[in-house]
């Protein structure tokens, strides 16, 4: 896998998507990553709404780097994303109204998941744009795919379906405990496990 | 030596100010746009639930004249969190909308009640945001498909297990307080059509 030639864009897509994956890795937007994994399609909802948002502020950023004074750098941060994130939930709430609802005040909470924050101040406020799109690109579906094999697990076992459609059969009595956070904390747990025996066993990995 | 050190100091106050101020600016527009397309869309939302409401009225309208024919129809009374839209026409019916608070989150609920019989004819819940699969159960049709023709003279009781009293349904299991909430909301609503139709 090292040896393979990489531009350099690819490899910041695939550090931020795997190595340092803000769920499993970084155990970062652990809050959000909680809360909405009850079923599939709030959390690909909110996975795809934290990669837009990721993106659009990284790029903005990015281009904005040489004219943005170092000591305003975090308020200006905090300007550009909380304006994508209410963008955002305005959207929502004109397209997927139901979704919106279910979703609650966790889509306005994306302002402060520690992802965006930092990939902005790690990433985007040094880098071209191209290689922050890349990186942003990376780590949103990164936390997209995390929140989806959480949510995965939670709506199988805790309601017998996947996307809200039946699938253990009618009779399956839901596992209580997987729908309330606490659920969550376990899933969680057992997938960080899960990724760092991964990446110990099986990823000689040349740290540079 | 000094002095130039101030100024420029002053300096990139000042240019921080305005980049800030620009910033802010150009965010502020961005929401106000945002907004504005919410707001049409709420009124749009908001047309249609009239509309379904004449419809189960039975009441004839067109697109064009639809605000005076909805106005010649429906009588609106509102009470803190609950609207009543009382029919003009001959059939005594009401439609509700009406809001509560739910274990998590708030419920908004759509009901047609026929005053002269009193029984529900229609029972939608509009929105929630209760736990999936435990109190988001609301919504799924064999629990609401309990309310209606019930007979609710005495109010709605969401029980653990009938009695064979008139007005009682099915409660969700392991969803106690969300099937309490929905319960409280129903029948404040039907308390403020009797006391209303009076």
């Amino acid at each position: 896998m090292g040896k393979i030639a990489k531009s350099r864009g690819v490899s910041y897509f695939i550090e931020s998507l795997w190595y340092n994956n803000a769920t499993f890795s970084m155990v970062l937007g652990i809050c959000s990553a909680l809360a909405i994994t009850t079923n599939l399609l709030n959390a690909l909802v909110m996975g795809i709404s934290v990669t837009v948002v990721l993106i659009i502020s990284s790029t903005v950023i990015s281009l904005l780097r040489s004219i943005i004074p170092e000591r305003v750098r975090i308020i200006t941060f905090m300007l550009l994303i909380s304006t994508f994130v209410i963008m955002v939930d305005f959207i929502l709430k004109i397209y997927l109204p139901p979704v919106s609802k279910a979703l609650g005040p966790y889509v306005g909470l994306i302002i402060t998941n520690c992802i965006l924050m930092g990939r902005a101040e790690a990433f985007a406020i040094k880098q071209p744009p191209y290689y922050s799109i890349m990186d942003s690109l990376g780590s949103g579906i990164g936390y997209t795919l995390s929140i989806m094999v959480l949510a995965a697990v939670r709506e199988l076992l805790g309601a017998g379906s996947l996307f809200g459609v039946q699938v253990l059969g009618e009779s399956w009595a839901g596992w209580g405990l997987l729908m309330i956070p606490s659920g969550a904390f376990f899933v969680l747990g057992f997938y960080i496990m899960l990724a760092n025996m991964i990446q110990k066993r099986f990823i000689n990995r040349n740290v540079d | 030596m000094k002095v130039t050190k101030e100024k420029k100091g002053m300096k990139e106050e000042l240019q921080m100010s305005v980049f800030l101020l620009v910033m802010a600016t150009l965010c502020t527009l961005l929401l106000a746009f945002g907004n504005s397309l919410y707001q049409k869309a709420l009124a749009e939302r908001e047309k249609e639930l009239r509309m379904d409401i004449l419809r189960t009225f039975q009441v004839p309208f067109t697109e064009e004249t639809f605000f005076s024919d909805f106005n010649n129809a429906v009588e609106i009374e509102k009470d803190k969190r609950t609207t009543y839209y009382f029919s003009r026409g001959e059939s005594r019916q009401v439609a509700i909308i009406t809001a509560g608070s739910g274990l998590w989150s708030e419920i908004d609920i759509f009901l047609v009640v026929d005053i002269g019989a009193m029984e529900i004819q229609e029972l939608r819940v509009l929105s929630h945001g209760e736990t999936p699969g435990l109190g988001g159960r609301i919504e799924e049709d064999w629990f609401l498909d309990q309310f209606i023709d019930l007979d609710i003279s005495d109010g709605v009781k969401i029980v653990m297990e009938r009695t064979n009293v008139p007005g009682e349904v099915d409660a969700i299991s392991g969803a106690t307080r969300t099937s309490n909430a929905v319960m409280i909301m129903l029948n404040k609503a039907l308390d403020g059509v009797a006391s209303m139709s009076q």
